[in-house]
């Protein structure tokens, strides 16, 4: 079904607005620059063609999360093989976002950021990205499509990973 | 050194969020002149395998049901009319079946939702094409049969011994091979698992693997 014009201008200006989100799970599902790039552009590419069947009485970022989640979780199932999808603390070898973009030197924590998410399984990286992202556990619940109990269990068990994995990393320093 | 908690890495992920800001906004702009501008266009990406799967499929039923209606009185061109027409039934319930998982998928459903009846497509794709090489090693006897008569052949050629007994024993080598692959992959020799490890053997695996993940993510609220 094809967009009108003013469609199109409102689709434009949506995802202008919440751009932040494709940049996010491109970056919690895609290791180079180029991959990301590639997911994002395949993330806008299915916001679009979602978009005649997105319900403006809606929240525009839910809405937009579902299907950039969607997508990253099919990009890393279909680009990655099963034993790859979650990688060892160790193995990881990330290339950062390029440092021409901003002033600030790379955080350490950054780095090791990213290192823990990839640790992590397509689903649990979309609980922890939007954990991350600040999002309440009843947006959690509606995005992801599970119960808010399940949301609080999982956060609590996948906080305490996180926080084993990031001792294990500093004692290693 | 210091320590490094949750908080810092809420911190840290708005930070990496701003350092990606201009690759955001270039992606975009990227979006906008290339793919928005061939969607613009009419460019809209159709699921041609299955159409044409589907097209292939009514063509079969449609040459074959006229076939066999007007060799009613000739057994053998009867069974292979009919089986052929049972062919082209298959080809177009898959397709069909094909098309409605495609089309009922919405991205802007739930996750949990969406990747299971992703995984549900992926697991349907491998149950189908399993069906397709059964059916294939069958089916070229029909067609032959078939060909041979549209070429002028007369059909009692089929009913003279040395003939049925190869049609009969070239069903049993079919069959037979494909019986044989298929315990060979269930053995728990070295064959069996060179054969479960193989692609297809792996992809089932891996189609089965991610239902199951979804099931374990949505299950244990406990």
């Amino acid at each position: 079904m094809a967009l009108t014009v003013d469609e199109e201008q409102t689709f434009l200006r949506l995802v202008d607005q919440h751009r932040g989100i494709v940049g996010k799970v491109a970056a919690g599902y895609a290791s180079t620059a180029a991959d990301r790039h590639d997911l994002s552009q395949e993330i806008l590419l299915q916001l679009w063609k979602a978009f005649p069947r997105y319900l403006a009485e809606r929240p525009f970022p839910t809405w937009m999360y579902r299907v950039a989640l969607n997508v990253a979780i099919s990009f890393l199932r279909r680009n990655t093989r099963p034993a790859r999808q979650t990688v060892p603390l160790d193995e990881i070898e990330l290339e950062l976002p390029d440092q021409s973009a901003g002033p600030n030197e790379i955080d350490e924590r950054v780095v090791l950021l990213q290192r823990l998410i990839a640790t992590l399984g397509p689903l649990n990286r979309a609980l922890v990205l939007l954990y991350l992202d600040d999002h309440s556990y009843r947006e959690i619940a509606t995005i992801l499509g599970i119960s808010e109990t399940n949301v609080a269990t999982k956060l609590s068990r996948l906080k305490e990973q996180l926080r084993q994995k990031i001792t294990a990393t500093q004692l290693a320093l | 050194m210091t320590t490094t908690t949750l908080d810092d890495l809420k911190i840290a992920w708005n930070e990496l969020s701003q350092k990606l800001e201009w690759q955001n906004a270039l992606a975009l702009r990227q979006f906008k002149e290339t793919k928005l501008a061939r969607f613009r266009s009419g460019f809209r990406p159709l699921v041609l395998g299955q159409l044409s799967q589907l097209i292939i499929g009514i063509g079969i039923s449609a040459f074959s049901a006229t076939y066999w209606v007007n060799h009613l009185g000739r057994l053998p061109l009867l069974i292979c009319g009919l089986l052929l027409q049972a062919y082209g039934i298959m080809f177009v319930a898959f397709a069909v079946r094909d098309l409605f998982l495609i089309r009922r998928i919405d991205y802007a459903a739930p996750v949990i939702e969406i990747q299971k009846e992703l995984a549900e497509l992926r697991a349907w794709h491998l149950r189908a094409a399993t069906w397709h090489g059964l059916t294939g090693s069958l089916v070229w006897l029909p067609v032959l049969i078939v060909l041979l008569h549209g070429s002028g052949a007369d059909e009692s050629w089929i009913s003279q011994p040395p003939k049925v007994i190869w049609l009969i024993s070239s069903i049993a080598v079919c069959l037979g091979l494909t019986y044989g692959l298929i315990r060979l992959a269930q053995s728990p020799g070295r064959c069996g698992r060179a054969l479960r490890e193989s692609w297809i053997g792996s992809t089932v695996n891996r189609a089965q693997a991610v239902l199951d993940e979804i099931e374990e993510f949505e299950r244990e609220a406990g």
